[in-house]
């Protein structure tokens, strides 16, 4: 698999750079600012796009907004945002321009290489991937007459890794449950929430934390 | 009040009170006042020691013309030491008894009483023309009263020499002893020429009158207005007199009518300057309704409106001292030298610190200086008002923009600090953590302690980059730089231990007024949570106008105190709020939750 990797710091580029090649990927570019990265993407197209969000000129946001240009121009390309900021806005702002083929995860992932090679993966492939710590904050928030709470325990397991982007196989794989009782259980959620929005997987990820940041 | 007696610098004056002597005006005005009463007595005793007593009602309308010039004349003479026109209203009143010294024998009292018997009016003119200061104004003025003067003294020399008392049926007077011509013809000749001439000149003298009032400045007029009301009833006598000598023959009732009861007129002059008098202190009372007007914050112009309404002198300027061009500027800041105009005076104010103002002046007020004194005085509280006021408003414009900076400043660092957190610190933590990652990877079938270890130090190590992360955040959130209000407050309320419900407009403001509303709303929340055991807040951030409104309430336990120094942090709220220009208030009753609501002015 084919990776541009965008990252500002020296340091933790060239120990990703390492970090990802040791994992099998071809690191085909690593650059430190987000027009040199729309420049790779664009001279040479590579399979994901791992980018940081803070970056030169700014040092705010650069890293979102040159991913969401890369799934504008480059549908093929998939677009993987490590972000520093736990803040359900970005995710949703990012899912919001870029439904498929998408991930926003925390930097702190990088201690752990198969994790970040799942989301790897899975943006790859076209799914969505949000931070499970984004999506814990969020389901945890104390709300008035909680209506997750309604949920069975079990329910609320599927709904937080529904938020985390997984397809129904992929949640069933974790819970060690089947495709057809994850489909049970996440009919189950859409009717107790009333969440109207569409149950295609790869949209629901959106309709699923605009229910929960409201 | 020590002050007072400064406030305004002595004038340029030719005839200053200070410049003639108290004393020796006294003195004139004590022989004045003695020789008009001797004069009067004699007035009233002459006819009754010569048996041939007046009606009681004559006799006094008679010697009250008299009293009642030269009384007015001494108090003037008093009031107004060094201006002639006491010396002229007492001359007047002995003038108006000339007449008396035909009730002396012989022919010397008789020719004197003859000649001058009719000269007060001339002294009348001259006084009309010189009130209030006593000194013709101009050279025409002055030729007009050389010539009055002139003229009368050869008229009646001239009617002297034609004059033949037994001629004209006046059996027991004593011989003219000016009497040249003995042609009854001539005489009569004569008579007819003077009586036009005189008629004329009474007419011309009236005119030189009005001109004189009509250009006068209002200032002037306002003074000399009553004495020029009191002309009118004078004239109307000289002038029926003048026309009943001449033209008409009386009838004993009309002509007892016309020389007896009209010299009424002549008392209302004199009383009249006295009405004026009164009416100047009814001026000084003016100045005192000058304190509540200019008391507390005056329009610029305020103060000049107030001094030429006060002084009658509508034409008043007001020039200001500007210690920034170390001269006076008018009301627009513009530049002037404070020089008077012709007719004009130049009356400065002082103040504690030097020189604050001149006042541009009719002439006319230098009559009362005392009158200028005291308004100028007044003018001085205003003005000085008006300074500190000025100071106090650039104090607090330099205050705010100090405190603007301050909180620019503020803002800055804990931009700064955020972004040296997240680019220094944070990254070196994790890229340790990657190392670590891989350390544990490389790690796994080795010893068990050895992993236990590394996963210690990898949950301990995560655990400080989440609080350095959350430490960044509270410092300064990047959602709030990048999305504002919008975004930021949502942030805040997904991470709040308590149910936060949050309605924000998504439009951007000045960074310093986002930061400060999304602090009071991080601390309202914090202080809901932590204190207030409250279920619920409700965030409101809206914009109406200029002005942008954050309402944060709960339904704790209220009794949140203000002024509380420490925990609470409503004092360190209302100060950011405050530095911004804004304001904070805290509804808190006991058992009845919470709300703070801050405006910020956002325009």
């Amino acid at each position: 698999m084919r990776v541009i990797l965008a990252e500002d710091s020296v340091l933790l580029r060239e120990g990703l750079a390492r970090l990802l090649r040791d994992a099998g990927l071809e690191v085909t570019h690593a650059v430190g600012d987000a027009d040199t990265l729309l420049a790779a993407v664009d001279a040479d197209p590579p399979d994901v796009v791992i980018t940081d969000i803070r970056m030169p000129p700014t040092f705010t946001d650069e890293g979102l907004t040159a991913a969401l240009t890369i799934r504008a121009g480059h549908p093929k390309v998939a677009v993987l945002v490590l972000s520093q900021y736990l803040e359900a806005a970005y995710a949703e702002r990012l899912l919001r321009h870029a439904a498929t083929g998408a991930g926003y995860l925390l930097k702190d992932r990088i201690n752990d290489v198969s994790t970040l090679c799942d989301a790897i993966i899975r943006v790859a492939r076209g799914e969505s991937v949000i931070d499970p710590e984004v999506i814990r904050t969020l389901v945890a928030r104390p709300r008035l007459d909680n209506p997750l709470d309604r949920l069975t325990d079990r329910e609320q397991e599927v709904l937080a890794l529904m938020a985390e982007g997984w397809s129904n196989q992929g949640i069933g794989e974790r819970l060690h449950l089947s495709t057809k009782t994850v489909e049970g259980h996440v009919g189950s959620i859409m009717t107790k929430l009333q969440i109207s929005d569409s149950r295609e997987e790869n949209r629901r990820v959106l309709a699923v934390i605009r229910y929960l940041r409201n | 009040m020590s002050g007072m007696g400064t406030a305004v610098a002595p004038f340029p004056l030719d005839a200053t009170p200070e410049r003639v002597s108290r004393r020796g005006n006294a003195a004139l005005a004590s022989v004045i006042a003695a020789a008009g009463g001797v004069a009067c007595a004699l007035s009233i005793a002459a006819p009754a020691l010569r048996g041939l007593p007046l009606h009681p009602l004559d006799q006094a309308i008679h010697t009250g013309v008299a009293a009642a010039w030269i009384g007015t004349g001494v108090v003037a003479l008093v009031r107004r030491p060094g201006n002639a026109t006491g010396l002229l209203m007492a001359a007047v009143g002995f003038l108006w008894l000339v007449g008396d010294l035909y009730w002396i024998p012989g022919a010397v009292a008789f020719t004197i009483a003859a000649t001058f018997a009719l000269f007060y009016p001339n002294v009348l003119a001259h006084l009309a023309l010189a009130f209030p200061t006593g000194r013709l104004a101009g050279g025409f003025e002055r030729r007009v009263m050389v010539g009055l003067y002139a003229w009368a003294l050869v008229n009646n020399l001239v009617r002297m020499l034609f004059f033949d008392p037994h001629a004209e049926g006046c059996v027991g007077c004593p011989a003219n002893l000016l009497l040249v011509v003995h042609d009854a013809g001539a005489a009569r000749w004569r008579n007819d020429v003077s009586s036009y001439l005189d008629t004329a000149v009474i007419v011309a003298v009236g005119a030189v009158i009005v001109r004189h009032w009509w250009r006068r400045t209002r200032a002037a007029r306002y003074v000399i207005a009553p004495v020029l009301w009191a002309a009118v009833p004078a004239l109307a006598y000289l002038v029926t007199r003048e026309v009943a000598d001449d033209f008409v023959t009386l009838s004993p009732t009309g002509a007892r009518i016309v020389y007896q009861f009209l010299p009424v007129g002549l008392v209302v002059w004199p009383l009249l300057f006295l009405v004026g008098l009164l009416r100047t202190r009814f001026d000084y009372a003016r100045v005192g309704a000058l304190l509540p007007q200019l008391a507390g914050p005056v329009a610029p112009g305020r103060v000049r409106d107030a001094l030429a309404a006060t002084l009658h002198d509508p034409q008043l300027e007001l020039l200001y001292w500007s210690p920034v061009t170390d001269g006076y500027v008018d009301l627009d800041g513009q530049p002037r030298e404070p020089v008077a105009a012709p007719g004009r005076a130049v009356a400065p104010i002082s103040g504690e610190g030097g020189p604050l103002a001149v006042m541009l002046v009719d002439e006319i007020a230098l009559q009362e200086p005392a009158l200028l004194q005291a308004a100028g005085a007044m003018a001085r509280l205003a003005l000085e008002n008006e300074r500190l006021q000025a100071e106090v408003r650039s104090q607090l414009v330099q205050l705010r923009s100090t405190t603007a900076r301050l909180v620019e400043a503020g803002q800055d660092a804990r931009q700064r600090i955020e972004r040296d957190l997240h680019d220094g610190a944070q990254q070196r933590l994790l890229a340790l953590s990657m190392t670590l990652g891989q350390a544990r990877a490389r790690a796994d079938g080795a010893d068990p302690q050895l992993r236990a270890f590394l996963d210690h130090a990898a949950d301990d190590l995560q655990q400080a980059i989440s609080e350095l992360r959350e430490l960044a955040r509270g410092i300064h959130p990047m959602l709030l730089t990048q999305e504002g209000l919008g975004s930021a407050p949502t942030a805040l309320a997904e991470r709040a231990p308590l149910p936060v419900q949050v309605t924000a407009p998504t439009c951007r403001f000045p960074d310093t007024v986002e930061s400060t509303a999304y602090f009071v709303v991080a601390e309202a929340v914090t202080n809901a949570a932590r204190h207030a055991a409250a279920s619920v807040v409700h965030v409101d951030v809206c914009v109406a106008g200029a002005e942008l409104t954050v309402s944060v309430s709960d339904d704790g336990i209220g009794g949140a105190n203000p002024a509380d120094r420490g925990g609470s942090g409503l004092l360190g709220m209302r100060d950011r709020v405050v530095a911004l220009g804004g304001r904070m208030t805290v509804t808190s009753p006991t058992g009845g939750g919470t709300t703070v609501v801050a405006r910020l002015p956002c325009g």
